[in-house]
């Protein structure tokens, strides 16, 4: 499914604008990832795609349609989104909070059909967390906790899947096993939006990267025209080394740590 | 086998639901069969189901008219209160949401106060004197935490209903003052203590419907609750709209609490406690919870007020007394025996 973000622009507090003349087309099947400094608009962008936030300027549109006519439900069937961090109001079983993702295709009072079970048994395997069914959510790691937030976006069966810093919590091995699912899914044509602090990890996983800086588009490219010191010198204010992988030739950055950053070129914008 | 943190619920599920509606049924035969007149049991349930012989007219009297609508009506009371609890805790998403953190009591017990000082002999206006109070709170503090054009804050809510709540009570305690000496006193500190000591018919003829409309409605939300617990966003991520669940679970709770304090008071503990309890045995859906807490509200006020009549017979206490005495240490018992996971 394609998004076509024109001129957003979107603001917290009048003349703070965090999103501005934001303009991108994701075509079918895609896979983009969003980079920047905190507070450069990335989290603000993902929930203006996804609903959550309407533009004050400017239109989102999913496949031609406005979401501003489409309604949470109607949203819900085309897109998931998984986030940062979830709440965990109560107890609720792995199984159960999968099956949450079933509600924008399911009427209230009918049982679970074949069809939704399949759908969340296969989220379930997607996101490996089938061995957890029955646990609390409460009772697991970081790492699992994500994976089940996934499996219950997957659940949605979405054509488009958001993701805001999904790993950043996870340590080294999680953040892996986290995207490789991901790109399992992009492998199979979904179209994902993915919001990263690491460099590295967002040019092994999507194919094309859009560097935000306060609030704007800064660059839009592969992960080999967007990733350059220079880029990475104006955006971040940090000299990195920019390498490729000796076995997989994939890009990665290279912080130079101890090195004084750039004071101008920090975001003045909160988070 | 079941691993730490591993949650088994089914088995649970059928046996706590077999056993409240065992327990409800025999709360009905306890409330009607127990009180201070010995009446035999074959009699009562001869009369109940439609003979016309076997009880004197007094017996009648006090089966038909005091006993049996009181029962009721605590199975009303218990009911409503427990399931405003429980969607006050789904909603905040914080176990210690009562029916009454928006100021329902409070503005409930200012009403009532009113209604005895200024009409004590009309009846009728006590318990309208309640709803409008209570409604007037809730309605306050909506409209005070609500900023301009958007949705409260559960943080907002919260404090102005602490705010308003001591507003009113504040102004309880003004007209308590104003009414010191006389019988009008201990009319309203009665009214406050709670009590199902003025059931009648009209009241459940308005009472059940209530309860019947409103919880399932609440009812009908009940996966939207369960999507909120995940947070916000997350429940809108899925097609739940979080404004609209709000609104309705206010007005529904407001309604449901607002009449039961109307016609029995302010009676504490089970709105905080049955939602926790209920949580406890079957775990956090929604559609389970609702009507477990329903069930299990009734017949805990039953049961209660069948102590509170007969402990000190022929004097009365205040089932809140009850409720609390005995609700709250096996209150702590399950919270601890279930390692406090909540």
């Amino acid at each position: 499914m394609r998004i076509d973000i024109r001129d957003a622009s979107f603001a917290y507090e009048v003349g703070r604008p965090v999103v501005q003349d934001v303009s991108l087309r994701i075509a079918t099947g895609e896979a983009v990832g969003l980079i920047g400094p905190n507070g450069s608009g990335k989290s603000t962008l993902l929930r203006l795609v996804s609903g959550n936030l309407s533009p004050d300027r400017g239109s989102i549109e999913l496949d031609g349609d406005d979401l501003v006519g489409l309604g949470a439900r109607r949203i819900a069937r085309r897109l998931a989104m998984v986030e940062q961090r979830h709440a965990l109001g109560f107890d609720f079983t792995v199984r159960e909070i999968v099956a949450m993702g079933r509600i924008p295709h399911t009427h209230r009072w009918t049982r679970e059909t074949r069809a939704d079970r399949e759908a969340i048994e296969r989220a379930m395997r997607w996101g490996e967390v089938d061995s957890l069914s029955d646990r609390s959510i409460r009772a697991l790691s970081g790492g699992e906790g994500q994976r089940v937030f996934l499996a219950m976006a997957l659940a949605q069966e979405p054509s488009i899947l958001l993701l805001d810093e999904p790993t950043t919590f996870l340590d080294l091995r999680h953040q892996l096993s986290f995207l490789s699912i991901v790109g399992g899914r992009i492998a199979e044509g979904m179209t994902v939006l993915l919001a990263i602090h690491d460099l590295s990890l967002a040019s092994q996983t999507v194919d094309r990267i859009v560097m935000l800086r306060e609030g704007a588009v800064r660059i839009d490219g592969s992960p080999d025209q967007v990733l350059t010191q220079e880029n990475i010198r104006d955006t971040f204010g940090v000299r990195a080394a920019i390498g490729r992988h000796p076995e997989t030739g994939m890009l990665y950055v290279l912080p130079a740590v101890g090195d004084r950053p750039q004071p101008q070129a920090f975001d003045s914008q909160p988070s | 086998m079941t691993r730490p943190g591993q949650v088994s619920r089914r088995g649970a599920t059928r046996w706590v639901f077999t056993v409240l509606l065992v327990l409800a049924a025999g709360s009905l035969v306890l409330g009607v069969t127990i009180g201070p007149v010995a009446i035999p049991f074959r009699r009562i349930l001869g009369s109940l189901l439609g003979e016309t012989e076997g009880l004197t007219a007094i017996q009648e009297v006090i089966v038909w008219q005091l006993r049996l609508p009181r029962t009721l009506l605590g199975l009303l009371v218990g009911g409503a209160l427990a399931v405003s609890g429980t969607a006050m805790q789904g909603l905040f998403r914080n176990p210690l949401a009562s029916p009454y953190i928006l100021g329902v009591a409070s503005g409930a017990s200012t009403g009532a106060a009113l209604a005895i000082l200024l009409a004590g002999g009309i009846a009728v206006l006590l318990p309208a004197g309640a709803f409008v109070g209570a409604g007037l709170a809730v309605l306050v503090v909506y409209t005070l935490a609500r900023p301009a054009g958007g949705r409260p804050s559960i943080f907002t809510l919260i404090l102005a209903g602490v705010a308003i709540g001591s507003f009113f009570s504040s102004i309880t305690s003004f007209l308590i003052f104003l009414s010191s000496g006389g019988e009008k006193l201990s009319d309203i500190l009665f009214w406050i203590m709670g009590g199902l000591g003025r059931a009648d018919w009209t009241g459940i003829a308005i009472m059940a419907p209530i309860v019947l409309v409103c919880v399932g409605a609440i009812l009908y939300f009940a996966r939207d609750m369960n999507a909120l617990a995940l947070g916000e966003e997350t429940a809108q991520h899925v097609g739940v709209n979080p404004d609209t669940l709000y609104r309705w679970i206010l007005l529904l709770t407001t309604i449901l609490t607002a009449s039961a304090v109307a016609l029995a008071g302010t009676i504490g503990f089970i709105g905080l406690a049955i939602p926790h309890i209920m949580r406890l045995l079957l775990g956090p859906d929604h559609h389970r919870l609702i009507p477990a807490s329903a069930l299990a509200g009734g017949c805990f006020l039953v049961w209660s007020d069948v102590l509170a009549r007969t402990a000190f017979a022929p004097a009365e206490l205040p089932v809140g007394v009850i409720t609390a005495f005995f609700g709250a240490p096996f209150f702590l018992y399950l919270l601890r025996s279930k390692g406090a996971k909540l």
